[in-house]
């Protein structure tokens, strides 16, 4: 039976070498913020273009704005506090500004004034969001107030549904809710403590089950064989991303995505070595005759923003071009 | 004066700022202000450079010239920036000395640009406004010819204390690299979906670029610093931990192993900072030849004077080392590097975005690892990392209260 094949980007994308200059140069106060928002401009223009031109038909602008994938959400959920010392991002060489949580958590409503970019770009199309999940969010942040990583994470459920139920989700067809904190090994990885994981299930089916735009919970930066089958049966969920260069395929064939779509994200983001969209898509084509998905989303395995802009760029022209040819080898 | 024989020697870790006249005085387009030639001026001054003022006359010269910089000037101006900067290290009396690394572009940059094999591919975002660039490993890595041998060799010639060389590591050389050249080669014999495991394809790409770095790139370097004779190498490794994974410790401490056998008349060392302790603790009594794990502690510590465990909780860490049974040296870092955002206690005060420990603070926290160690001479003194973020005259005061807080505490000792 034929299946949707579709692609999308999964968070921040890389900042091309002339935004780089413009943001180093508005930095050090060698150019004003208009230069800045033009340049910001610019490059959010070019990756839409370019996803265009590829074969995308779920436009990102490449939430290039982003200074870090949690800040968005630390800048206007009141009650977290931005420290001024950084963190590590997962075992990335990049780094994050850890918010504390210093009171009751409510949303202060700018969130969703922050997020369009390109917005003329962007007009009539399909739009996808990447934004961080509730236990990814607990997980990273310093809480001081709560003290039980259950209820932390259920509060920040309610606010996500708060910020994603508002009118001005509605040019967006896709959100992807990014949990890399669900399948990372390290820290307080829900292997070791069911109780958490549990905790995530829970609030996610009863705040966030019913969004409008199709969901995907992408899960990178760790092995989510472990928690598959749990994944699996969350209500709510279109599409569950997997990191590929985590997972092993054959590690997941014993499960079925009856009434799934798979997010196969076996881009590897982190690399700047390029599948050809070939090797993608005898790839994705393997996978889905495996894991019986409902659909197919093909995805980096992560955020594109570990790799300069040039190399970036070059994986989505090859995630485009291999969303065409799968389409043909599935009716073969 | 200055002895490295003496009990909690003094040291310096790696970077220091780059001053505003070296920075523009090598580049093209720089323009060299009156601001940064009375900089070059009161520093000169203050430390007592030899001859500092050929370096004020230089930069007055390039004022006044609508020329770029020739490269014999650009060299020059080079030079003094590591006499500055050694004699910013004797004035605080250090005791092991570098050159701030004011010859290098960074710790990254500078050597993969000199190893064959690397390319460098563009920038990566790290946080806010800042990225660094980021190489790919393209081709084997191979040795082309020494890369740190002429600075080493100019710092000896404009100091009498001892030297000690800091390079990068391997695994962080690594990890900080794509590794296009491995990570195709094991794909290609790796064709069938059934068996692909992309996650130990790619840790055994990253183990074929480490073990093959150090062989043709960084033994040979090692060797050719030892022969001309360097005897201290500070292997620095700020990557270690950063992905918390028994192979990947594994993989470090070979790495670390195959660098280091075989080689006498040097001692190595180990820097690591903002890391992961206890992981790192497990894997110190394997490697093999290094004497000393130069390790951040300042950071993590309180700053409140004091020698109970709760006020010196930073140096608690330590005992992770004794409980593995590392018997090695340390470079206690007593000073932190960064900007700082708290409120500090009553062993230090803040200045603007900086902490200045007082020399008491510095002495209690000696003298809390000391406790812990129970050997005193295992401890030498150093800041957390290099002091590269902060101004210079930060970066004096910090160094001057370590060097007086490591008095106090030889004082209490004996």
């Amino acid at each position: 039976m034929p299946i949707t094949v579709q692609c999308a980007l999964a968070g921040i994308h890389s900042r091309s070498e002339n935004l780089v200059k413009v943001t180093r140069d508005y930095d050090r106060g060698r150019t004003d913020e208009a230069a800045l928002k033009n340049a910001f401009e610019r490059d959010a223009v070019a990756l839409i273009e370019l996803q265009k031109s590829s074969g995308f038909d779920i436009f990102s602008e490449g939430q290039l704005q982003w200074q870090d994938f949690i800040r968005p959400f630390s800048e206007s959920i009141s009650g977290l506090e931005l420290r001024a010392d950084l963190s590590r991002w997962f075992d990335t060489n990049t780094f994050y500004r850890k918010p504390t949580v210093t009171k009751k958590l409510s949303d202060d409503g700018t969130f969703n004034e922050k997020k369009y970019s390109a917005d003329a770009a962007m007009r009539r199309t399909s739009r996808s969001l990447a934004v961080p999940g509730p236990y990814t969010l607990a997980s990273l942040v310093d809480d001081q107030y709560y003290g039980s990583k259950e209820e932390l994470v259920h509060e920040f459920a309610k606010i996500l549904r708060k910020i994603l139920s508002d009118p001005s989700w509605i040019p967006y067809s896709e959100i992807l809710i990014n949990e890399p904190s669900l399948v990372y090994r390290y820290g307080d990885s829900v292997l070791d403590n069911p109780k958490n994981l549990q905790a995530f299930l829970t609030a996610y089916e009863e705040e966030l089950s019913n969004l409008k735009p199709n969901v995907t919970l992408h899960t990178y930066f760790g092995d989510c064989s472990g928690i598959l089958k749990q994944l699996l049966s969350l209500k709510g969920v279109h599409t569950l991303g997997i990191d590929f260069s985590q997972t092993p395929i054959e590690s997941l064939c014993s499960f079925k995505f009856d009434g799934k779509a798979l997010g196969a994200g076996c881009v590897d983001a982190r690399s700047s070595f390029i599948e050809s969209a070939e090797w993608i898509s005898e790839f994705c084509v393997h996978a889905v005759r495996k894991l019986e998905p409902s659909g197919l989303l093909i995805l980096p395995s992560s955020d594109l923003k570990y790799l300069p802009r040039t190399y970036a760029d070059r994986k989505v022209s090859a995630i485009g071009s291999a969303r065409k040819l799968i389409g043909k080898r599935l009716s073969e | 004066m200055s002895s490295d024989s003496q009990l909690f020697p003094t040291q310096e870790i790696g970077s220091i700022a780059k001053p505003g006249w070296r920075v523009k005085g090598v580049s093209d387009e720089g323009r060299i202000t009156p601001n940064e030639i009375l900089e070059a001026e009161q520093w000169g001054k203050k430390l007592s450079v030899p001859k500092f003022d050929e370096l004020v006359e230089l930069l007055k010269r390039r004022e006044k010239s609508s020329d770029g910089p020739s490269e014999q000037e650009k060299e020059s101006i080079r030079d003094w920036s590591v006499r500055y900067v050694l004699s910013l290290f004797e004035s605080a009396d250090l005791d092991r000395v570098y050159s701030g690394e004011q010859w290098r572009v960074e710790m990254y940059e500078h050597l993969v640009r000199n190893i064959q094999g690397f390319k460098l591919l563009g920038s990566v975002h790290s946080f806010d406004y800042k990225y660094f660039t980021k190489g790919a490993l393209v081709s084997e890595p191979k040795y082309m010819h020494p890369i740190h041998l002429d600075e080493y060799e100019f710092v000896r010639s404009s100091t009498d204390r001892r030297i000690k060389v800091p390079i990068t590591g391997p695994y962080t050389i690594v990890d900080w690299s794509f590794n296009e050249y491995y990570e195709s080669k094991i794909r290609q014999k790796n064709t069938a979906f059934d068996q692909l495991d992309l996650k130990k394809i790619n840790f055994e790409a990253r183990r074929e670029f480490m073990l093959a770095l150090v062989q043709n790139a960084l033994r040979p370097e090692v060797e050719s610093l030892i022969r001309h004779g360097v005897q201290w190498i500070q292997i620095d490794e700020p990557a270690i931990t950063t992905r918390p994974d028994e192979t990947e410790m594994e993989l470090f401490a070979e790495a670390i192993n195959e660098l280091t056998q075989g080689f006498s008349n040097c001692i190595f060392s180990v820097h690591n900072c903002f890391s992961d302790y206890k992981l790192l603790a497990r894997y110190a009594p394997d490697l093999k030849d290094i004497t000393q794990l130069a390790l951040e502690f300042a950071n993590r510590d309180g700053s409140n004077l004091g020698l109970v465990p709760g006020e010196r909780k930073g140096y608690s860490d330590l005992q992770f080392f004794e409980d593995e049974g590392y018997t090695g040296g340390f470079g206690l870092g007593v000073v932190h590097v960064h900007d700082y955002s708290g409120v500090p206690g009553n062993g230090a005060r803040k200045e603007g975005r900086n902490i200045i420990e007082s020399p008491e603070l510095v002495r209690d926290r000696i003298l809390a690892a000391a406790k812990i160690l129970k050997d005193p001479s295992r401890i030498s003194v150093n800041p957390d990392c290099g002091l590269r973020t902060r101004s210079w005259a930060v970066t004096y005061e910090k160094l001057k209260a370590l060097e007086a807080g490591t008095k106090l505490a030889r004082a209490e000792v004996k």
